[in-house]
């Protein structure tokens, strides 16, 4: 893995639970749906790393879900946030702008003035 | 044509090619093994398992049956490497870096456990596991425990024990446990790998090479499995043996029970307990406690024999808590029942009777034994009580036990008229209790003339509870005159001082007189006025004494005394021996 890739996979990875509870955040989810669109804002490039997350961020308090039958294949996972969870994603996302603000500053050409 | 194999993957069956399975198995240990339990290894597992099955479902549709080589390649592909998958979780593959390179120095032969080794084995894999723990090649411990067979089979027994004890390594994470390699992803892989190259091996025909010996571990495992069978078979017979006797037990205690409560007659319990010693509620109450006690444990076995004989594996929790609670409920049942029989003997009551007796003309009383048939009473072997069970529920009439907790003492009287003084002492639930528990007690003393009859016994009628009653005569004899004990007031008398220590038994068919010293026998000739000579006169003689029974014999060494009979008794003017089971008097009589 040369350096490059790997600071990216680093800043994909920093940003990538704030992006999962954010999507949770949106409704009631199954994990098909969630790797749908991570794999379209190309955060993500395998599924594979979602599980292990989720049961992270659930063991955590911030997700919860329940069981539903599925026409195809066995039943599945849906995930909703938890109260904990839903404030613990609010925060986020103010960090979140707080670090856009800051990168979009620090990284801009204008010269400081 | 390939083989296929059934897996069961997130709940759902799938026929999947040999090889595929192979590579899918690898991939999903390869998972497994960079997580660890407290990550939830198991559930990120499942919901892997559980997207795969979806994928493999979505790739098979309709138009085929079978997963192969390339649904799996998709599926790894989707999911992405084990390494990706475990990429995400940043404390994760910082450790688990960081535990693979330094690991492998560091760790290195550090962590192993003692498993058998089912890959490299002869009979059972001990001898190779124990190799892998202590770092040595099994052959050597194979000639150990090969020749210790021979020294009286300690090492088939040690064999035997290691077996049944050592764990047989069965997962690839054992397996590097006992080999003492770090377990990291390399090394679950190529164990993974390792494992399903044998397997192939042996599925095609081919012996592992690494089993070695490989016709003797089959011969072994043959007899092993014959053995394993006969345990179980032997095991399986003992329960069924255990389950009947319980049957058994069982059944009778139920048997039991319907006769203490007088559904089915019959004198289960000794009448003495029904009617002279407990209440009637408490036989009731005490019965049902002593079923649970008793019963509930037996019922437990017996579900249990049951259970492991017909493999039922889950257990019923109402059941268990049920038996559970029932027993309490028995064992706090009897606890109360014991407190309570206890409390009705907590006050004790004394009695102190003057009994009229006329003076005899002659200067002697003859003390005597009362005849039982007054009673019908009967000494029921040694033990305190006797009870007739021929009477229950025929005649109530003849309800009564009798006791013989009765003990006549002789003493001096201060005047000159013979006293005779009765004190019945008893126990109840309270003083008022107790004094007509010991007022309610029979207890005849008959004169005739100049002989007295004493009962061995005292008699409790229906309806009076034994509340341990103790009956004590105390006769006054004043100075000057005698008394005679015939030879069955033995069995009454209980320790009469008298001037020569003379033992109660001995007392017996003698006239005693009351003199200033106290007792003492007046025509006592006693047998032979046996002269012992015990000066022993030193050197080699050998004072001899013999005389019918006894025999004595003094020599230079030690004392030899035999006797024909169980004692031995001498009692002279001088000196009186005893030797019997109570132990050895000798005893110098003072000179007056």
């Amino acid at each position: 893995m040369s350096n490059l890739e790997n600071t990216q996979a680093q800043m994909r990875r920093g940003v990538l639970e704030f992006c999962i509870l954010s999507i949770i955040g949106q409704g009631e989810v199954y994990p098909s749906d969630i790797i749908a669109k991570m794999k379209d804002a190309k955060l993500m490039v395998v599924e594979g790393t979602l599980y292990p997350l989720l049961t992270r961020l659930k063991n955590q308090g911030l997700l919860a879900y329940t069981w539903k039958e599925s026409s195809s294949g066995p039943p599945r996972k849906y995930y909703t946030l938890t109260p904990i969870g839903e404030q613990f994603t609010s925060e986020l996302r103010i960090t979140w702008q707080e670090l856009v603000d800051a990168v979009n500053q620090t990284t801009s050409n204008n010269p400081i003035s | 044509m390939n083989k296929t194999v059934t897996v069961n993957i997130g709940g759902m069956v799938f026929h999947i090619e040999e090889q595929a399975y192979d590579q899918l198995k690898k991939y999903l240990e390869a998972i497994r093994g960079y997580f660890t339990s407290s990550d939830g290894r198991d559930e990120i597992i499942q919901d892997i398992e559980s997207r795969v099955a979806e994928m493999f479902t979505e790739r098979i549709g309709t138009s085929r049956q079978v997963v192969i080589a390339t649904d799996v390649e998709h599926v790894i592909n989707t999911m992405g490497r084990p390494e990706q998958v475990a990429g995400t979780d940043e404390e994760n593959s910082e450790n688990k870096s960081s535990s693979s390179t330094a690991g492998s120095t560091s760790e290195g032969r550090g962590y192993r456990r003692l498993y058998r080794d089912p890959d490299d084995k002869v009979i059972g894999g001990v001898c190779s596991g124990i190799s892998h723990y202590i770092g040595i090649d099994p052959i050597w411990l194979r000639l150990i425990f090969a020749i210790a067979f021979f020294v009286m089979g300690t090492g088939l027994l040690l064999y035997i024990l290691l077996l049944v004890i050592v764990p047989k390594a069965k997962s690839t994470t054992e397996k590097l446990e006992m080999k003492g390699q770090p377990i990291n992803i390399d090394n679950i892989k190529k164990t993974i790998e390792e494992e399903v190259e044998d397997i192939k091996t042996r599925i095609s025909g081919k012996r592992s090479s690494r089993g070695g010996s490989s016709r003797i571990a089959n011969f072994f495992e043959a007899i092993g499995a014959i053995i394993v069978a006969a345990i179980k078979f032997f095991v399986g017979f003992i329960g069924v043996i255990i389950a009947i006797v319980l049957i058994a037990l069982l059944f009778a205690l139920f048997v039991t029970l319907l006769g203490m409560s007088g559904v089915i007659g019959g004198d289960s319990l000794p009448i003495f307990l029904t009617q002279f010693f407990l209440e009637s509620w408490q036989v009731n109450t005490g019965m049902f406690a002593l079923a649970l006690v008793v019963g509930i444990p037996l019922i437990v076995i017996l579900y249990r024999i049951a259970r492991s004989l017909f493999k039922l594996k889950n257990e019923s929790k109402l059941f268990n808590y049920s038996t559970g609670i029932l027993w309490i409920v028995g064992m706090l049942l009897t606890i109360w029942i014991a407190i309570n029989i206890s409390s009705q003997f907590r006050n004790t009551n004394t009695d102190r009777i003057v009994i009229p007796i006329v003076q005899p003309q002659s200067n002697t009383l003859h003390l005597a034994a009362m005849d039982e048939t007054f009673s019908r009473m009967e000494d029921y072997d040694d033990s305190n009580f006797s009870w007739d069970t021929d009477s229950w529920g025929i005649n109530s009439d003849e309800d009564s036990v009798s006791f013989d907790d009765v003990e006549l003492t002789v003493q001096r009287a201060e005047g000159n008229e013979f006293e005779l003084v009765r004190i019945t002492t008893s126990r109840g639930t309270n003083r008022k209790n107790a004094e007509l528990n010991s007022r309610r007690i029979v207890y005849p003393i008959q004169q005739n003339d100049s002989i007295i009859h004493f009962a061995k016994s005292y008699i409790i009628p229906k309806g009076v509870k034994y509340r341990a009653q103790k009956i004590r005569l105390i006769l006054k004899v004043p100075e000057g005159k005698s008394v005679f004990l015939g030879q069955e007031i033995e069995d009454v008398i209980y320790d009469i001082k008298n001037v020569t220590n003379t033992w109660d038994n001995d007392m017996v068919g003698h006239t005693w007189t009351m003199t200033s010293r106290g007792l003492e026998c007046l025509n006592c000739k006693l047998d032979e006025p046996t002269s012992i000579n015990y000066n022993y006169s030193g050197d080699n003689d050998e004072n001899d004494f013999n005389d019918e029974k006894v025999k004595v014999r003094v020599n230079g060494k030690n004392i030899d005394i035999n006797s024909e009979d169980d004692t031995i008794n001498w009692d002279n003017k001088d000196v009186k021996i005893k030797i019997d089971g109570d132990g050895v008097v000798i005893d110098a009589k003072e000179k007056k």
